[in-house]
């Protein structure tokens, strides 16, 4: 058995148009996905995250399957063999799909049919070489490709030379061909710019829920963007971002900017500059709500390693021992933002922390209720926002 | 397609360019503190009239170096010393006669500060630096004059503001006493009246 072949099918090269709708259609399929994905996560109401990690797997898979197809249809585009009679006239080679590999069938084990635009190998045994090249046999299987995808001269000829070696019984008969101008290929085009500008708009729509319409203080537009662990209702885990919206049901957070700096001891301290808007007159914003922490697993662990904003922080600027202004303090009333002065809800202050691991990342943390368990009571603020910075990319005041 | 490279663009530019502007009030008066004499008095002399032709008058500030309110180095006591006068009162209007303390709010960062009379026993507030820390007067006479100081706990170096408003309406005087000057929103800039304070007013 020797692999050398005559009447040989070779796979048509795909043409342009249904390349390009073959990338549509990728587009297309990222950006539903990505919708429903982001959609599904603002939905979720479990504390495990469980869904969204499914969720996330499908995305994956889908997407891994999508860019596989294109790479197989870019392949069989490049001129390969699809099928071909043994030059020995007793069988017929196969490209079987999964590994591009040549089968061999005997023609005494093999059924060929045409149905609805394909053209099926049935076959009870089938012989290969492996990468060792050694020979080994498949049982009881089948190939299908698309008449179409496969050059009709070669087919054509390739049924003549089948039909002469075959016996009557197994005899095939070529089908008429497909009428041209089927309503698909006619608006294909159109079709195809269709699904890519849906596709687009889409993954729009989940960029823009990862912005988190900045500036807008509409809870349904917060980031829920998973930095890895996991996103839920209650608890929010981000990349923390500058001049963003962080929303919760009592609040908009806003950090406008970061800072690292040291203490008159040398210790080393990170200054968020945060601006606070109430939506409630009465909201009243606990200092102790506030936590840095290096520890990844901070949801599990609580705020055990965790620790709370420090007091009136005076720093080293120029060489000079400088305050921190507008720092929030552990002092009663400085907390609230809803403060009875008229004109706006909001105020802007300075939250320091210690930080006392500034080679790693650490988590900027906002949480009404502990974050080992679910909020308790209807009145707790939520979510909680857990958001990740590497203290070295801020910049350093000295 | 160029439309819809248009059309990314446009709604990337509105994420990116929309940001937070504080204003700032502009309207208040000025009567700050400086560096050089921070824990001097510092003279106002604002009047108003409240109900019943009361006479409320703030006759300055100063903040004390000693005592501390807290266990805090760096909070420090804002004294507010006031007078109540009684000249314009007939007698029936002093029979029902009564002030508390809320003729005038302190801010420190836009936030109310707290009272010292929460934290101080009435003996201590009693004793110098302290005369007349109240929480309100009662059984007033006409034709008098009462002293009324009210002590906040404050941090100078941060936006201190008092709201003297007698008629405990919305249309109170606003008296800026420090209003930080600062390019990061962090620490003081070198103009800043109290950019010293790290080294003098500790």
């Amino acid at each position: 058995m020797k692999r050398e072949y005559q009447s040989v099918v070779h796979y048509e090269k795909e043409n342009k148009s249904t390349l390009a709708l073959g990338i549509s259609i990728f587009v297309f399929v990222l950006g539903l996905v990505s919708a429903l994905v982001e959609m599904q996560i603002k939905w979720v109401d479990s504390y495990q995250g469980w869904y969204s990690r499914c969720l996330g797997i499908c995305v994956m898979i889908t997407v891994f399957f999508t860019i596989w197809g294109l790479a197989c249809s870019y392949k069989k585009s490049q001129n390969a063999i699809a099928f071909a009679i043994d030059s020995n006239d007793q069988g017929v080679w196969i490209n079987s799909g999964w590994q591009s590999r040549m089968i061999y069938v005997p023609f005494s084990m093999l059924e060929i049919k045409f149905t609805h635009g394909m053209i099926t190998f049935k076959y009870q045994k089938a012989f290969f070489y492996n990468k060792k090249s050694k020979l080994r046999m498949r049982s009881l299987g089948n190939e299908s490709l698309r008449v179409t995808a496969v050059n009709r001269n070669e087919l054509r000829n390739f049924v003549a030379q089948f039909n002469q070696l075959t016996s009557h019984d197994k005899n095939i008969k070529l089908p008429q061909k497909a009428k041209a101008t089927s309503v698909l290929v006619k608006y294909e085009p159109m079709f195809g710019k269709g699904l890519l500008f849906t596709g687009l708009i889409l993954m729009l729509t989940l960029i823009c829920g990862l912005g988190s319409g900045s500036g807008s203080s509409d809870d349904s537009n917060h980031d829920t963007s998973d930095t890895g662990t996991r996103s839920t209702e209650y608890i929010k885990y981000n990349d923390l971002k500058f001049n963003k919206v962080y929303a919760t049901k009592k609040f908009n957070f806003v950090i406008n900017k970061g800072y690292r700096a040291k203490t008159a001891q040398n210790k080393q301290v990170v200054i968020f500059n945060v601006t606070v808007s109430a939506k409630n007159k009465y909201d009243y914003l606990d200092k102790d709500d506030f936590y840095i922490t290096t520890d990844k697993d901070i949801i599990s662990d609580g705020t055990d390693y965790a620790h709370n904003p420090m007091n009136s922080t005076f720093i080293m600027v120029g060489g000079k021992e400088t305050p921190v202004v507008n720092q929030m303090n552990d002092d009663q009333n400085y907390c609230d933002p809803a403060f009875e002065s008229e004109g706006t809800n909001k105020k802007t202050m300075n939250i320091v922390f210690n930080l006392s691991e500034p080679k790693k990342s650490n988590y900027f943390i906002y949480s009404a209720f502990n974050l080992d368990s679910e909020p308790n009571d209807k009145d707790d603020d939520r979510p909680s926002y857990i958001l990740k910075f590497d203290p070295q990319k801020l910049e350093a005041l000295q | 397609m160029k439309r819809i490279c248009y059309l990314l663009s446009a709604v990337l530019m509105m994420f990116f360019s929309i940001g937070s502007i504080d204003a700032t009030d502009v309207s208040s008066s000025q009567s700050q503190v400086n560096n050089n004499d921070i824990y001097a008095f510092h003279p106002l002399n604002k009047v108003k009239f409240g109900d019943e032709s009361i006479e409320f008058k703030i006759l300055g500030y100063q903040y004390l170096k000693d005592p501390l309110p807290s266990s805090n180095d760096h909070a420090r006591i804002l004294l507010v010393k006031c007078q109540i006068n009684t000249d314009d009162l007939d007698s029936d209007e002093a029979k029902y006669a009564y002030v508390s303390n809320d003729f005038l709010k302190v801010y420190d960062n836009n936030s109310e500060a707290t009272r010292i009379n929460v934290e101080f026993s009435k003996k201590r507030l009693q004793r110098p630096p302290f005369n007349y820390v109240r929480d309100s007067l009662s059984h007033i006479s006409e034709n008098k004059t009462y002293e009324f100081d009210i002590c906040s706990i404050v941090y100078p170096y941060d936006d201190i503001e008092l709201k003297f408003a007698p008629n405990d309406g919305s249309n109170g005087e606003k008296i800026k006493i420090h209003q930080v000057k600062s390019s990061n929103g962090v620490v003081m800039d070198s103009q800043d009246v109290l950019a010293n304070y790290g080294q003098e007013g500790k």
